[in-house]
């Protein structure tokens, strides 16, 4: 069976297997658990191919185009596949135990989303072509969005939803920008091709820009600083979406992208310090707010965070053991971490006490999860013999041997000290040690909930214990993939007494004596406010606030139902681009006209214009502003009459004198004098609107007569109004011979505009209205 | 210009080919038969009229596809017919039909179902296929007139309502303006280049504009951002888009938009095509001060229709940033994003009309609370249309912002692509905000059933927005054949 084939009927299987739930409560929730079980089965049995080569489909999409979904499985995405499918399937199993008690909609509707997520993670990881990988990218975000906001009657998860959904989006589209480029300057989006030549990619100028663009679309997603505010709030979402999308997977996918691109970005020398610079950020971000975290779910958020960060920095780190320690971390991480959100879950959901110090005396209740729990942060911790261990002496093996050793390790050290203190807190507060206030406990464990964290921690053990049945299988393949060339691996679990151990033993003890102090240190630094303004998401709301504001400001300004400042901004842009047009053109702003004849009954004319337009302007009444305009009409038709246009200075007269008298009379129906409508200060600004508008004009039209018209037209009516008309005066010729039948026309409007005047000022056909309304105005 | 003469010399002047322009003529003629059979019959016959206004435009839908694809001119060079006015004229119809089919039970319902509603949609069909078709300066300002006034009085068609006249008389007093200033830019592309034939003046441009030339275009291109609703000749559109009865500002928002657009296309590439790097400048700027704005000011939007209108204006951002690429690949990004642009509009208004409640129409976003468990089919269906105007994918509203972006990129304005993706991340902001009101926020109540046609609509919309991804070919195949057709 292809990849293809098994993607296609595991996202038929995702969409029909919740519609059964809701019906059938048994067999649909044993449905909703055999779709990502038989996927990661159908994986599981993919890793001898991959091993030996990546498996390549090409499947046709918009053939016309050219544009194939090609299915990419290689080593890296196969463990990504492995980890989506296999937590998807423990997931799945938990999803249905955890909402038991809704109603069997809400209960499909969540599991609905959860296996929709989980074919479009598949889908995403397995794309080689970029721009489809982009789609299912944002997909994932989709519908991150509808799981963190799933317990929509709470403010803070709608708040969290939205802000993930926009932090996530956003970075998605600065991916797609990028993507785009990488398009533009390769010719291909297919990553199989870029990785075989990605010369015309690394040589582009826009290279760095590409590269911005995609850590960006990378960083939001998986919750780097600036970006890391989210994750945390987006523990709104129920326990097994947290564990699913916001711990093992889908925070995952950023640092999927840079691994995958991390051969062709890391030819820029600015990369990996980058990566290094921004997850070491990260890491200490993330340790500090788990410390001085609350809730069970935000400290295990918050090492999620820093998780992330660690990944982020080894990415960014060179040698071939930051990519072994990559794809160890990646691995072992994804077990523990979602396994310690099963056991919170489990916990938060019998006591209903989300905060971790108000917990406590569990073990008794709960044994099975606190076994779980006690497997899983024994990997966390990174104690021998978990899988924990081998990824951490890795991490510090690949911290030692990079060019960063000393700032990498001091950050490494750190962090992973927390990571074990936070490793030992969530055993001992909710389970062995006695509770401050008694804990009402609502229910005992439900099977369904505990065989998830119950696996993934006996799988992490087992890992540890026996390295090699991942080392060539899982490991080699996808350090290889990362790397850009084949890799030999040794995975194993005892390195012999080396630099390594002796940061292990140093990290397990320190993190001990945090653990002790963990009351003290909490509440220490919960106290400084400080970290509050820093490091939460105040920056994401002084953004959206402001962005809020000047929307507000530009319609309330802009759009204010006004239709002078509509005209007013009108003619301000025109007037704007006829000066780009003048200074931006080649010839000078100003030139000398030859002007011709110097009239004196010109200037009378001209005068006239003038007044009639000072008139116009300066008026308080309507019907004086009305004759001034006629005014300049009338002064315009002079013109023509003058200039040897007879004919069409009568039609400029009649249609002034229509004008005037229908307006007029229409007017004498409204109060004749105009109530002060404009501030003197928008006269002010009107005033000096028209002066420049006028300039312009004026400079523009002798501009325009400097340059000689094309002298098609009157050269042709010159040569043909009297062999064909029979007519010396052109004007003449051109109105009632070439176009006659528009002077017609033009006479047909003017006499139809004579009747519709009539029409209108017949007294008795005015009909009796209400006076109107008060006028659209912008809410 | 040769003219053949009689033996005494009297020209003879053939008559022009009538075959090209025939889905036009068979409107008009049809509309005629119409406005004496209202005229006849009263109030009575608005039923009868409207039905057979769209069996009107069917019919010429039909007629217009079934026409040959190869390029025809007529009318002394004034009227073309190609694939490119192919693919817009039936958009153009499609999207007048459905408008028009679905004011009807709203009119009804408010009691302004008049027999002029239909037949000044038909004439301002007329109006835009003419505009699509247009060769020369002459016929674009015949086809965008007889479009714009048949709009001023359908702007203001609820009469007695004040916010629907003053939509009209606003619509009207900045039309004019627009009119104007793109009459006056004719006159000078006319003086300075000695033709109004669009290929003859791309000709003579051939050998570089000069400065007349320019300001002309300056003017043309002020008149027609007026009728797509750019920045800065944007401001109309919210208050028409508000003021107007609902069914009006569905039609607005949809045929119009895209015959002006096919007609910014046609006068930029048709006759100043050479002269590209004149006027890329102030496309560009149109394209991105429209994206910014509309992307910013619909934060503010309370009211549907209103939030309606800055949406359309930030989509013509994007689709003119295509126009701005200058090459055949930018043309067809805007026919995609045109296309599909209305189909999206089509579905929301369908969305917009179904939100009643106890006989009162709902306008505002908040009304949408909930509806998801209301009215799931409704609210996936809104939800989806909105995300898909905010271009997220794998929706049918990303699809085309790839294709502006990509078609911008190519030609190099790799700035103002990026500039539009940020647009973009802000507008987004906006129609996710909608999504989450749908999904999570509490149920006011229930509307009124929904129509049938208005569902079918609504249905067909959501579904090809849902679904485009998966086969894009047919629409992305016909329009690189209509873009084909100009170069």
């Amino acid at each position: 069976m292809s990849v293809t084939l098994a993607l296609a009927l595991g996202l038929i299987g995702s969409i029909l297997a919740p519609f059964a739930a809701a019906r059938w409560k048994t067999i649909g929730n044993a449905l909703v658990v055999a779709v990502p079980a038989l996927l990661f089965i159908f994986f599981f049995l993919q890793l001898g191919a991959v091993g030996e080569a990546p498996i390549v489909e090409e499947n046709p999409w918009v053939p016309s185009l050219g544009i194939a979904l090609t299915i990419r499985l290689d080593g890296f995405s196969l463990l990504f596949a492995l980890l989506i499918s296999g937590i998807g399937t423990l997931v799945a199993l938990y999803a249905a135990s955890y909402m038991d008690e809704k109603t069997p909609f809400y209960r499909a509707q969540f599991l609905f989303y959860i296996l929709l997520f989980m074919s479009a993670m598949l889908a995403t990881v397995t794309a080689d072509n970029l721009m489809a990988l982009f789609v299912f990218w944002e997909m994932t975000s989709l519908l991150s969005f509808l799981l963190v906001g799933f317990d929509s009657t709470k403010l803070a998860a709608r708040k969290a939803a939205l802000q993930s959904m926009l932090v996530t989006v956003g970075g998605g589209l600065s991916l797609l920008a990028g993507i785009i480029l990488i398009g533009v300057t390769a010719g291909t989006f297919s990553i199989g091709a870029l990785m075989e030549n990605p010369a015309p990619l690394v040589e582009s100028p826009l290279f760095t820009a590409i590269i911005i663009l995609m850590m960006a679309g990378a960083f939001t997603k998986s919750a780097q600083v600036p970006f890391h505010f989210w994750l945390p709030n987006a523990m709104a979402a129920p326990t097994p979406a947290s564990a699913y999308l916001h711990s093992a997977t889908m925070v995952k996918l950023g640092v999927f992208l840079l691994a995958t691109m991390a051969p062709i970005f890391s030819q820029a020398a600015w990369f990996g310090p980058t990566l290094v610079a921004f997850g070491g950020a990260t890491m200490l971000i993330a340790a500090l707010q788990a410390l001085r975290s609350t809730a069970f779910k935000a400290v295990l958020a918050f090492s999620t965070v820093a998780s992330l960060g660690t990944i982020t920095m080894l990415i960014g780190l060179d040698g071939e053991v930051a990519a072994v320690a990559t794809v160890g971390f990646i691995l072992a991480h994804a077990l523990y971490k979602a396994a310690l959100f099963f056991c919170a879950g489990i916990v938060i959901h019998a006591t209903g006490e989300p905060r971790l110090n108000r917990l406590g005396g569990l073990a008794s209740v709960m044994p099975i999860t606190a076994g779980a729990t006690v497997l899983a942060a024994f990997s966390a911790a990174g104690l021998p013999p978990f899988v924990g261990f081998i990824s951490k002496e890795y991490l510090f093996e690949a911290q030692i041997e990079s060019t960063f050793t000393a700032i990498a390790v001091l950050i490494g050290v750190l962090v992973n000290t927390v990571m074990v203190a936070i490793a030992v807190v969530v055993v001992m507060r909710p389970f062995f040690r006695p509770a401050r206030r008694e804990l009402h406990v609502h229910h005992g464990e439900a099977t369904g909930m505990t065989v998830g964290p119950v696996a993934l921690g006996l799988i992490g053990l087992l890992f540890g214990l026996a390295p090699g049945l991942v080392a060539t299988s899982l490991i080699q393949p996808a350090a290889s993939a990362i790397y850009g060339e084949p890799l030999d691996v040794s995975f194993y679990l005892w390195h012999g007494f080396t630099p390594m151990l002796a940061l292990s033993i140093l990290v397990v003890a320190l993190g001990l004596l945090v653990a002790k102090y963990w009351d003290p240190i909490h509440v220490a630094l919960r106290r400084r406010r400080i970290f509050d303004r820093l490091l939460d998401d105040r920056g994401y709301y002084w953004v959206l606030d402001n962005t809020l504001a000047l929307a507000r400001w530009s319609t309330l300004r802009l759009q204010n139902g006004d239709l002078r400042i509509y005209t007013a901004v009108i003619a301000t842009v025109v007037t704007f681009f006829m000066v780009y047009a003048l200074l931006a053109g080649d010839g000078p702003v100003f030139p000398s006209v030859n002007h011709p004849e110097f009239n004196l009954y010109m200037v009378g004319v001209v005068g006239l214009i003038i007044v009639g337009c000072f008139v116009a302007a300066l008026t308080t009444s309507l019907v004086t502003a009305i004759i001034g305009v006629g005014l300049a009409g009338y002064g315009l038709a002079l013109v023509f009459l003058l200039n040897g246009g007879p004919d069409l200075a009568l039609t400029q007269f009649s249609v002034e004198t229509l004008f005037v008298v229908i307006v007029t009379a229409v007017l004498l129906r409204l109060p004749l004098m105009f109530t002060k409508t404009r501030t003197p200060g928008e006269r002010r600004y009107d005033a000096s609107l028209a002066a420049v508008f006028a300039l312009t004009i004026f400079s523009a039209v002798l501009w325009v007569e400097a340059v000689p018209f094309n002298p098609v037209i009157p050269e042709y009516f010159a040569q043909v109004s009297y062999t064909e008309a029979f007519g010396r005066n052109v004007v003449n010729v051109v109105l009632v011979d070439f176009r006659a039948l528009d002077t017609f026309g033009e006479i047909a409007v003017v006499a139809f505009a004579a009747l519709g005047a009539w029409a209108l000022l017949r007294r008795n056909n005015v009909a009796k209205k209400k006076p109107a309304a008060t006028p659209a105005k912008e809410g | 210009m040769p003219v053949e003469t009689t033996a005494s010399g009297i020209p003879i002047y053939a008559v022009p080919a009538l075959g090209p322009a025939l889905p036009e003529i068979i409107m008009a003629v049809g509309v005629l038969a119409l406005v004496l059979y209202g005229a006849l019959r009263g109030e009575r016959s608005t039923g009868v009229v409207t039905a057979a206004a769209i069996a009107l435009m069917a019919f010429t839908l039909g007629f217009v596809l079934t026409m040959p694809a190869e390029t025809q001119i007529t009318f002394a060079d004034a009227f073309i017919t190609d694939g490119f006015a192919r693919f817009m004229k039936a958009l153009v119809l499609i999207g007048a039909i459905v408008a028009l089919a679905m004011s009807r039970e709203h009119f009804r319902r408010a009691g302004i179902d008049r027999y002029e509603y239909p037949l000044l949609i038909l004439l301002a069909a007329i109006g835009m296929m003419v505009m699509i078709s247009a060769n020369d300066l002459i016929a674009l300002y015949l086809g965008l007139e007889l479009q714009s006034l048949a709009a001023y009085v359908i702007a203001s068609f609820h009469r007695d309502n004040a916010r629907s006249t003053e939509a009209g008389l606003k619509y009207f007093v900045l039309g004019a303006l627009a009119s104007g200033m793109l009459l006056y830019g004719s006159s000078l592309v006319y003086g300075f280049t000695g033709s109004v034939s669009f290929p003859e003046i791309a000709a003579v441009l051939t050998e570089g504009a000069n400065p007349g030339v320019i300001f002309g275009l300056v003017f043309i291109a002020a008149g027609l951002a007026f009728k797509v609703s750019a920045v800065p000749f944007h401001m109309w559109t919210p208050d028409v888009y508000q003021g107007a009865p609902t069914p009006v500002t569905a039609f607005f928002a949809s045929a119009p938009k895209v015959a002006a657009m096919a007609l910014a296309v046609r006068v930029f590439m048709g006759a100043f095509l050479t002269i590209v790097d004149q006027w890329q400048q102030i496309i560009v700027f149109i394209a991105v001060a429209s994206m910014f704005l509309g992307a910013f000011a619909a934060i503010g939007q309370r009211d549907i229709k209103r939030l309606m209108a800055y949406s359309s204006i930030a989509n013509i951002g994007f689709a003119l940033l295509g126009l701005a690429a200058g090459t055949q690949q930018g043309v067809e990004a805007v026919l995609v994003y045109m296309a599909i642009y209305m189909v999206m509009t089509l579905g929301v208004f369908a969305c917009i009309l179904a939100m009643r409640r106890g006989g009162v129409e709902l306008e505002t976003i908040d009304d949408l609370a909930g509806t998801a468990r209301t009215h799931p089919g409704f609210a996936f269906a809104m939800a989806m249309l909105m995300l898909s105007l905010a271009g997220i994918p794998p929706l049918a509203g990303f699809i085309g912002k790839y294709y502006a972006f990509w078609a911008a990129v190519e030609a190099g304005l790799v700035v103002f692509a990026v500039l539009g993706v940020i647009a973009s991340v802000v507008g987004a902001y906006y129609y996710l905000r909608i999504a989450k009101i749908i999904y999570f926020d509490e149920p006011v109540g229930a509307y009124e059933p929904m129509p049938g046609f208005l569902r079918g609509v609504m249905a067909v919309s959501a579904v090809f927005t849902v679904g485009f991804w998966l086969v894009p070919a047919p629409l992305v195949a016909a329009a690189g054949v209509a873009a084909r057709s100009l170069f």
